[in-house]
């Protein structure tokens, strides 16, 4: 790190100058250091002390005219996907597929996302082709420079409930619904510090899905007294950018029928949503976790056997 | 900062040209000739495409100056001092080359944990959401590597005569890394290492805090006492370059240096009864 000053100065000249005075100022040095340490401490910790008090002031502003968002932060919950072996549940994946096309997909499209690749959900390709004829699909133009409708083929991509996101968003009281191919990746609240740092440990990299989740069982809450929510918007404590948004509470209890006995309830809705959304941003999340692990074990074994060698190595030299 | 297709990219895009807006006179017109028109396009994304697929090959062309270099100078060392007889020296393979060899194999597994376990760890949400140059978005937080000189930049918010805070900011901005050229300049100690420099030692750890702190000011907001901190940071990171590196080198009396490498080496291992003195090392040669 240091710069090299160059030859000029001869290493002789510097020990003689030194060496003399070396007695002196060691014990002396020692101490200023300790000290200026000391102090600066001090000094770090009051800016510290009065950035929080400050950051506390601005928290306790009034309840009803809250500054920073969410006001709730997600409830963090359990995955099947999460941590180093995660895997997706498939059984949970179709329900989440079945509340997307009942209820969601009225609004938000998912355009990025292959009926084909719905064989990960452990669908049979006879199911996919079904799945995909049930869907029409605007294609052209045709030899007459026609477009035409056709039943979806499993090549197709989920089709959009509106032409355009100016439809979408005329039709929505001013804000277009997001596509939700990528959705479970492009939400997530700010984890903060420390927090940040435990997560590299624990592997936390579910904020998505549980953001929707919680954003999703959130429209219970009712807005603290004296609150304003602006006309045409639903309050909801886990909205990641205000106090309410456009979209009003799509769930309600025993809306879609569960073949495989599963609750229904919107919080089990919303998991299984939020887990088929994750799935549908990452389909490659288990090859990824699993080659991981191979490489890591891998890396492990090399790098100690790297490591033997090289103590063996350095063993006859004084380093 | 990559491809400005998406939101926060587009945003970095826009924000980066921006810099170049605050140069008097020609300044909008080499901002407009960065983006290939009023905003950020197409052409935007083509050049700046074109600029980071060129930029790995450039530096595979420094890693061979490096190669060339350490031919030539051969390797540094901890003490500082230079190589005076052939004691002093080991041949770089094997020695160093196993060392490079496990360091590189323990930075592959924390880089592969993150690749593997925790890719979007560094990354922001907003990278998930497609562009849209009507929309941007509130708070820009570039990567985390560009945090600190991002945070330099938003500290000048003031004028200074003829420099509105604008200029200022993106001069400070470039000024802090353009001082990592004028270190062999400025720095006026006649001792190069630091394990000799107690005071040195002691500026330069809280230069590390600063910076980290710089980085995390650089994530935040610009509003509040954050800005105040961030000026605040932001004097020390300039401070330590125009004061402390000139004045210390004149003022501050280093511990005792060793006469070679192979003494230092000697004398650190006397405590622990370290191996044969019979090759000490910490400089190898580059021969191999
Ligand atoms: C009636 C139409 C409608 C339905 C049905 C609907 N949404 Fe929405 N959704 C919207 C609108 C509109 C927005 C944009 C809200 C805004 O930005 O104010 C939105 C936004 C969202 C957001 C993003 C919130 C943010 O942080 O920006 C999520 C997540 C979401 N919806 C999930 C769902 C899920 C899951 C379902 C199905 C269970 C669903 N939505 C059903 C209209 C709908």
């Amino acid at each position: 790190m240091t710069p090299k000053s160059g030859d000029r100065f001869s290493d002789k000249i510097m020990l003689e100058t030194t060496t003399a005075r070396q007695r002196i100022s060691r014990g002396f040095g020692m101490k200023t250091i300790l000290t200026s340490l000391a102090l600066l401490g001090l000094v770090l910790a009051g800016t510290a002390a009065a950035t929080t008090g400050a950051i506390a002031q601005e928290e306790a502003h009034s309840e009803a005219a809250p500054t920073h968002f969410p006001i709730h932060e997600p409830k963090e919950m359990d995955w099947s996907f999460a941590g180093p072996f995660g895997t997706y549940d498939k059984a949970q994946l179709q329900r989440g597929l079945k509340v997307y096309k009942e209820v969601c997909a009225a609004c938000h499209s998912m355009k990025l996302v292959a009926f084909r690749t719905l064989e990960d959900l452990g669908y049979s390709e006879a199911q996919v082709k079904a799945l995909a004829a049930e869907y029409t699909i605007n294609d052209g133009p045709n030899d007459a420079g026609e477009m035409f409708d056709r039943p979806g083929i499993p090549s197709d991509y989920f089709p959009a409930p509106y032409p355009n996101d100016q439809a979408a968003a005329a039709a929505n009281g001013g804000a277009a619904p997001p596509d939700m191919s990528l959705l479970a990746k492009a939400r997530g609240v700010t984890r903060g510090f420390p927090r940040f740092v435990f997560d590299i440990f624990t592997q936390y990299a579910q904020g998505g899905p549980d953001y929707i989740h919680s954003l999703l069982t959130g429209y219970d809450e009712q807005p603290p007294a004296g609150m304003e929510i602006p006309e045409g918007t639903h309050y909801n404590p886990y909205f990641i950018a205000g106090v309410s948004l456009k979209m009003p509470n799509p769930l309600s209890d025993d809306q879609v029928t569960y073949d495989d006995g599963s609750p229904q309830t919107v919080d089990q809705y919303s998991r299984d949503v939020s887990a088929f959304l994750m799935w549908a941003a990452e389909p490659h999340l288990e090859a990824r976790k699993k080659t991981g692990f191979r490489v890591l074990v891998f890396l492990l074994l090399f790098g100690a056997l790297v490591y033997l060698t090289k103590r063996k190595v350095w063993a006859g030299v004084a380093h | 900062m990559c491809c400005p297709g998406d939101r926060c990219r587009s945003g970095g895009a826009t924000v980066i040209t921006g810099f170049f807006s605050a140069i008097p006179l020609v300044g909008e017109w080499i901002q407009q000739l960065l983006l290939g028109g009023f905003a950020v396009d197409n052409p935007t994304l083509n050049r700046f495409f074109s600029l980071h697929y060129l930029l790995p090959f450039m530096i595979a062309g420094v890693v061979v100056l490096h190669i060339w270099a350490l031919h030539v100078v051969g390797q540094s060392n901890p003490t500082g001092i230079e190589v005076k007889s052939k004691t002093d020296t080991v041949a770089f393979t094997p020695y160093a080359t196993i060392k490079d060899a496990f360091g590189m194999l323990v930075f592959l597994f924390i880089f592969a944990y993150f690749v593997f376990y925790l890719p979007n760890f560094l990354g922001h949400p907003d990278n998930y959401v497609v562009a849209d140059p009507l929309k941007t978005p509130a708070h820009i937080v570039p990567e985390w590597y560009f945090l600190p000189f991002y945070a330099i930049l938003r500290a000048i918010t003031f004028n200074i005569g003829p420099i509105n805070s604008k200029l200022g900011g993106v001069l400070a901005m470039f000024g802090s890394i353009a001082m990592l050229f004028l270190v062999p300049w400025l720095d006026t100690s006649k001792v190069r290492s630091a394990v000799y420099r107690p005071w040195y030692k002691l500026f330069f750890w809280l230069f590390v805090i600063d910076a980290v702190l710089l980085g995390w000011l650089g994530s935040q907001p610009a509003e509040g006492s954050y800005v105040f901190m961030a000026q605040m940071a932001t004097l020390f990171y300039f401070a330590f370059f125009l004061v402390v590196l000139p004045v210390l080198g004149l003022i501050e009396t280093p511990r005792r240096l060793p006469n070679s490498i192979t003494e230092a080496v000697l004398e650190k291992n006397k405590g622990g009864g370290g191996g044969h003195p019979a090759r000490a090392t910490a400089a190898p040669e580059t021969k191999g």
